[in-house]
């Protein structure tokens, strides 16, 4: 009976024992979009940063959120504060969040909603390694504005990319168009004439009278030619990989440690 | 070395080629390819074969004398030059070879007697009918055409028709290629073998049909084919009655090329067909011989509609015993065009929305 009672009161541990410790929780509460915990930047490099931010909202209404700590927050990775931080705090679902912790020396960018199409791995790998040395020679406001110089770069040329892409696939649908038109008219018009010179008397050759009288198959020479097998290479790039946030959503990102 | 020449020529290169003392073999030093003896002599002896000519006798068909059968009722066409017998029932409105309306009462002479004729078989209404159904699903048809009173004015025509009945004989050479394909763990290999292939052989030919009319184009009148000669009569001017005819005006010398041309296609066509197992075959030489046998000259039905359209003829021709059709319909361009517009632009949007809902 002891052993019973024991077993239910583990069973009924593991049960209500929270899968994350700091699920719901941003680790750093902040609605700003300019969080300097760490105090890397100045007020006034601050209010700067936040006005280019306010700027790119109205202009491409994506968000972007710029955060410094001094701790993980009991989060383990990088990826999981910076997931947490933006998802819990309410940001857009379309935006990109920034995040630097000089502590465990992380550097890393988080993309969520139409950020994730906006930012293939490559695009953040680029960043990052434009970054890094400012980060790490201390310039962290440099670092910001080179961050969201290819926010910008980055949203209007996937806008251009779109554009075209989608020229594009108009054009295919017209050549396609044209082709298909191009058959049926033909179709329609060679309908309209039946009237065919007869090249040939099959009809009329008396029924048993072919006979092959002689038959020669001469075998003369032969050719062989040689190519090297094509092995087949894999293709890369333009791809983002994503991972699911503890709030649920996706998220794509990339860090450095520097 | 030059005492080795042969008088063969390589059959893949035409070099001269050389008998090798070390292979114990014929080599043609130009593409490297080596052959046996044995199979460049009966090589040569298959050219020698094919090199002699074709010939076409015609001296077993001569064509014989026909009675006249003196002045008959008939029609002229002003606008055309068309002279067709009618009988004494049949009286024309227009002309069966231009549409022409204006066509004179004429005592057509010149008309010789047929030794057949296949008497029609299918009835105006039929007819008419039948060229419905041909108008049917010809979108692009101007409407006039589909005018019932136009569609009325179908008659009736037994056509002239040279019947050749011959035999033929031949060789026909071809280059024959079988390829066989294998690989290693590095390299695709492909071997393609080269050979001569000859096939000889006869046919005979019955009753090969050639239009003798210059007025009706050949093309119609082979778009009809073929007849059933089951039903093909002495001729008899019984079966005229309430149709027209007209009298050859094309001779036997002006369709030999064409017949010459039909039995030998036949030939090679039936040749080529015993030609198996090869990936690829292609014709090099050709040797066909030609008897003609016996020429006769008959009456074919056929029901005819000419209709002016702009400026040009349009024929409607049916096989008046089979029910055939055979015909060039004019084409409504502005219907054409506007059509294609329409088509293209609802293509592309259907496929361009299609795509966007699919990647969206």
């Amino acid at each position: 009976m002891k052993k019973i009672s024991l077993m239910l009161v583990l069973c009924i541990c593991i049960l209500f024992t929270p899968k994350t410790v700091n699920a719901g929780n941003p680790g750093i509460y902040s609605t700003d979009v300019v969080t300097d915990e760490a105090d890397l930047l100045t007020d006034a490099q601050e209010e700067e940063l936040r006005e280019r931010i306010e700027k790119i909202k109205a202009e491409h209404d994506f968000e972007v959120a710029i955060v410094t700590t001094t701790s993980l927050y009991g989060k383990g990775t990088a990826m999981r504060f910076t997931d947490d931080y933006y998802d819990y705090n309410n940001f857009d679902i379309d935006g990109i969040c920034l995040m630097r912790c000089p502590e465990t020396r992380d550097l890393y960018i988080s993309t969520s909603g139409s950020g994730i199409d906006y930012f293939t791995d490559d695009d953040i790998d680029y960043a990052l390694d434009e970054m890094v040395p400012y980060v790490s020679g201390g310039n962290f406001y440099k670092a910001c504005n080179i961050f969201l110089d290819e926010v910008e770069s980055n949203i209007e040329g996937y806008g251009a990319e779109k554009a075209m892409s989608y020229l594009m696939a108009l054009g295919i649908c017209a050549l396609i168009g044209l082709f298909v038109t191009f058959v049926t008219i033909s179709g329609l018009k060679s309908n309209m004439n039946t009237a065919k010179l007869q090249t040939r008397g099959d009809n009329y050759v008396s029924k048993g009278s072919f006979a092959v009288t002689n038959a020669r198959d001469i075998y003369l020479y032969s050719r062989v030619s040689v190519r090297p097998r094509v092995e087949s290479s894999g293709s890369g790039g333009g791809r983002t990989s994503t991972h699911r946030g503890s709030s649920g959503r996706s998220h794509g990102g990339g860090g450095r440690k520097c | 070395m030059e005492d080795n020449v042969l008088k063969y020529q390589c059959p893949c290169c035409n070099a001269a080629l050389m008998f090798d003392a070390n292979s114990q073999k014929v080599k043609c030093y130009s593409c490297n390819n080596e052959y046996e003896k044995q199979v460049l002599d009966e090589y040569k002896l298959a050219l020698e074969e094919l090199n002699q000519p074709g010939t076409i006798d015609w001296t077993e068909a001569g064509v014989q004398e026909y009675t006249d059968m003196g002045e008959q009722k008939g029609y002229f066409c002003e606008s055309c030059g068309a002279e067709i017998v009618a009988d004494a029932n049949t009286s024309a409105t227009e002309c069966l070879y231009c549409g022409n309306p204006v066509v004179l009462p004429k005592q057509v002479t010149g008309m010789l007697q047929p030794d057949y004729i296949i008497p029609f078989k299918i009835d105006k209404e039929v007819a008419k009918n039948r060229l419905k159904d041909f108008y049917r699903g010809k979108y692009l048809l101007p409407k006039e055409f589909k005018d019932e009173n136009r569609i009325s004015k179908i008659q009736g025509l037994y056509v002239p028709f040279w019947l050749f009945d011959c035999k033929s004989e031949g060789t026909v050479s071809y280059r024959g290629t079988r390829i066989n394909t294998w690989s290693d763990s590095k390299n695709i290999y492909t071997k393609t073998s080269f050979y001569s292939v000859m096939r000889s052989g006869n046919m005979q030919f019955e009753r090969v049909p050639v239009d003798a009319s210059l007025k009706m184009a050949d093309e119609y009148m082979d778009g009809i084919e073929p007849y059933d000669y089951r039903d093909l009569r002495p001729f008899d001017s019984m079966y005229m009655a309430g149709y027209f005819a007209d009298k050859f005006d094309v001779t036997v010398d002006d369709t030999k090329s064409r017949i010459e041309l039909r039995v030998k296609n036949s030939l090679k066509d039936a040749l080529r067909s015993n030609v198996m197992g090869y990936n690829s075959v292609t014709e090099e030489q050709s040797n066909i011989s030609m008897n003609m046998k016996d020429v006769r000259y008959a009456l074919m039905p056929v029901w005819v509609l000419s209709t002016r359209y702009k400026d040009q003829v349009y024929q409607f021709v049916m096989n008046g015993q089979t029910g055939k059709v055979s015909g060039k319909l004019p084409i409504d361009k502005k219907k054409m065009w506007i059509t294609a517009l329409i088509e293209f632009f609802a293509i592309t949007i259907v496929l361009f929305i299609i795509g966007l809902l699919i990647l969206l």
